[in-house]
């Protein structure tokens, strides 16, 4: 219910930007605002490096999650299958393999707090720690 | 061969490099695909790993797990770190590779961590976490030797292409090289050919033409190669041909000269004629400008000009007779009897510097003087002058020589014709001075006689006896006279077969000569001649007294004849071995050149007829001078008298 309920005003709310999805990175992360295309750059391994020139380490979320729908309309404009071809495109053209998914909002949270340079997105009525920054999404 | 070698070795050298390269290419191609395949071993090890993880995810032993987790780590790790060595990768591979080990270690760290830590609890989400952090960094390791890998690939890829490109490489160079090689060799050949073709064919023509007669001709020498050489001796050939050619006609002329100079000079029977024949001809055939003849006198003590053509008469007049012991060239030539060959000026000047006038006056450069002598008799020079400069060769010198000697020949031969003609003519003289000389007294002799026997036959005998008496008187003198003149004669024939026969003995020198000029004092007074005797020393000496007298006589007579009416000085002296006795007059003198032959048979002092005598008074007074071993000569001046010197040692 919950589900469907974000389902339908993601469809009708779509000119929206990236509403209903936070993006968090590791405290140490130097910027404070990212583009879409920022954004869609780090998520394709395009660059791979913060300003600092600390890793960039994205976490994906698995399919079956809200947050990786909107993720992908909102932000990447790709449908699943498409990123998936890309991904295995890639594996074998550069050798870059597709970031790794992460099912619990906790254990995301617990992985950007680990890494430096991490970035990862949680649906917006996640609670958030202290151990995360969010990252602003600009138009 | 240098330039070949070169080639040889430069193709050698092109091939051996490209074919290492194309070596050197397959092993590094090599070390790449080694290198792939590490890549793909660690992926398949870590891909095992990954799964020990899962297995553990999955809740299984965990002990046994990690044993094989460690031992396929050190399979992955191993290869890894050898790929590292490999020099052909590149730095960007190897630092690939670097991020990929590094991952691979945070990887194992984590993984020992979580066996440490989780040992023996159960799975919970903690643990999931963590194992999910640990993962992150496999994948990252995966991720890393993958891009590894492609690069790799890719690269390989490129390096086989390249390969494959230049695989015609070494083989193109090559024949590229090959090809050049080839027409180099081809062009040079071809100009070598040409280059012989043409020396052979300018040879052939330089021998056409020498064989067609012209000897100077020289081939051009193309090329400084073999035929160069052979050219240039070719030319040297036909040079030495020409000059002897040359030489040959040069010495068959010169024979052909002195053929005709011997033919001429035979032909001539007068000795000026011979001498003009010869300076002629001498002049002539050396290509001379002037030269002269001048013949030594009989007695070797001057000589005198005989002949010359191109000389300056004032010259000619100052060297008309010169003494022999005067140094000069010509006298030189006769005293030491060889040639002598002066090539230029600067010869004559150093050796004669007292003549400068006279090279400049005659304008020599050069000069010829030459000996001429038959068997050891020496009869003068003959000398050639050149206005310039010249050398003179052997063959010249042996030539000039041979003329000399033909020109001595004929000159000595005419000279015995002419003596022969001279003696001939004097015998001539002679037998009809000696006919006249001996039929002058007979013929009044034989008048008186007949008047002589006339006169007994008179009646008057008595009366014309002192008329008688003069008469035969007068008889007796002619008899006299007819006597000397046949005691002349038969001494003549003793001399002439050697029997005069002396005997010395010691005699007072002073006393004979005052005894003699009182004996021929009634003479003396007929000629209206005045007599000083200047004794100087008393004077003994060994000689035979009669012949001595004969001797004085004999020059006195001589005075008598030549200075009749002017005064006679007689002077005797003595030295330490020798006594000298000077007689002397003041008659016309004698001139120089006749020195020596007034002394000889049948030779008068003058040739003028108005003086008689047989010619015999002083060749007799001679020889009995020197068979005593003394020496009689004459000292005069023409037109200032003479002075006979009769020297004789005091013992002989």
């Amino acid at each position: 219910m919950k589900k469907s309920a974000l389902f339908l005003f993601l469809i009708f709310s779509n000119t929206l930007y990236a509403k209903g999805i936070v993006f968090i990175a590791h405290p140490s992360c130097p910027l404070n605002k990212l583009s879409r295309t920022q954004l869609k750059d780090y998520y394709f391994k395009k660059i791979r490096q913060w300003p600092d020139h600390s890793t960039v380490r994205f976490f994906d979320r698995p399919e079956s999650n809200l947050a990786r729908e909107i993720f992908l309309q909102t932000v990447l404009n790709r449908s699943a299958r498409q990123v998936d071809n890309y991904w295995i495109e890639q594996k074998f053209k550069s050798g870059d393999s597709a970031p790794s998914s992460v099912e619990d909002d906790l254990v995301v949270m617990e992985l950007i707090s680990r890494f430096p340079g991490a970035i990862s997105y949680l649906s917006e009525e996640t609670p958030l720690n202290k151990q995360v920054k969010v990252i602003e999404v600009m138009e | 061969m240098f330039i070949i070698a070169c080639f040889v070795i430069a193709i050698a050298v092109a091939q051996y490099t490209s074919n290492r390269g194309y070596v050197e290419g397959l092993s590094r191609l090599n070390s790449m695909n080694m290198a792939i395949n590490i890549c793909s071993q660690s992926l398949e090890g870590l891909s095992d790993s990954i799964a020990v993880l899962s297995e553990m995810e999955s809740g299984k032993s965990i002990s046994k797990n990690l044993h094989y987790f460690e031992v396929n780590q050190k399979q992955v790790r191993a290869p890894l770190m050898k790929t590292l060595q490999i020099s052909e990768i590149s730095p960007e591979t190897k630092n690939l590779l670097r991020e990929a080990l590094s991952a691979i270690n945070r990887f194992e760290g984590g993984v020992a961590l979580l066996f440490q830590n989780h040992r023996d609890r159960k799975m919970n989400s903690a643990i999931r976490t963590e194992m999910l952090i640990t993962r992150q960094f496999s994948s990252d390791a995966q991720e890393y030797l993958r891009k590894a890998q492609i690069d790799l690939r890719r690269k390989s890829d490129s390096m086989v292409a390249q390969l494959y490109s230049d695989r015609f490489w070494p083989s193109t160079l090559v024949i590229a090289l090959s090809t050049i090689f080839f027409i180099f060799v081809m062009t040079i050949g071809l100009r070598v050919t040409k280059r012989i073709k043409q020396s052979v064919k300018n040879l052939g023509e330089a021998t056409d033409r020498v064989t067609m007669g012209d000897y100077q001709y020289q081939a051009n020498i193309l090329n400084h190669d073999e035929f160069g050489v052979l050219t240039n001796r070719f030319n040297t050939m036909t040079t030495s041909v020409y000059q002897g050619k040359k030489e040959l006609t040069q010495t068959i002329e010169r024979i052909h000269a002195l053929q005709d100079l011997a033919q001429q000079l035979a032909e001539a029977l007068r000795t000026q004629e011979a001498v003009n024949i010869a300076i002629e001809e001498g002049i002539r055939t050396l290509k001379s400008n002037s030269g002269s003849i001048m013949t030594v006198n009989p007695d070797q003590t001057f000589i005198e000009m005989v002949g010359s053509k191109g000389m300056e008469a004032e010259l000619c007049r100052k060297w008309k007779v010169i003494p022999l012991r005067l140094i000069s060239p010509v006298t030189d030539c006769i005293r030491m009897n060889q040639p002598y060959f002066f090539e230029n000026l600067d010869q004559l000047k150093m050796a004669y510097p007292d003549f400068p006038e006279e090279f400049r006056i005659m304008n020599i450069q050069a000069s010829a003087i030459l000996p001429l002598k038959v068997g050891q008799r020496e009869l003068g020079a003959i000398c050639f002058n050149f206005d310039s400069t010249r050398t003179f060769s052997q063959d010249e010198r042996d030539f000039a020589l041979a003329i000399a000697r033909q020109a001595a020949q004929a000159l000595f031969r005419t000279q015995l014709y002419e003596e022969a003609q001279y003696a001939i003519h004097a015998r001539d003289e002679f037998l009809s001075i000696a006919s006249h000389e001996l039929k002058t007294p007979l013929t009044p002799m034989k008048l008186q006689l007949q008047m002589l026997s006339r006169s007994m036959d008179s009646e008057n005998f008595e009366m014309n006896k002192p008329k008688l008496s003069k008469t035969l008187k007068d008889c007796d003198q002619h008899f006299n006279r007819l006597s000397k003149l046949i005691m002349n004669l038969l001494d003549i024939s003793r001399i002439s077969s050697g029997k005069l026969v002396l005997s010395p003995e010691i005699v007072n020198v002073n006393l004979l000569v005052r005894d003699l000029l009182i004996q021929l004092k009634d003479q003396l007074h007929q000629n209206r001649m005045e007599v000083e005797f200047q004794e100087l020393n008393e004077v003994s000496a060994v000689i035979d007294a009669p012949r001595f007298e004969q001797v004085v006589t004999n020059l006195i007579s001589n005075a008598m004849k030549y200075a009749p009416g002017k005064p006679l000085k007689l002077v005797l002296s003595s030295h330490e071995t020798n006594f000298t006795l000077k007689v002397i007059d003041q008659g016309p003198g004698i001139e120089r050149k006749d020195f020596g032959r007034i002394f000889q048979k049948f030779e008068r002092i003058s040739s003028v007829d108005n003086v008689g005598g047989l010619g015999l008074g002083l060749y007799i007074t001679k020889q009995i001078v020197e068979s005593h071993k003394g020496d009689i000569w004459v000292e005069s001046e023409p037109g200032t008298g003479a002075a006979f010197v009769c020297e004789i040692p005091l013992r002989t």
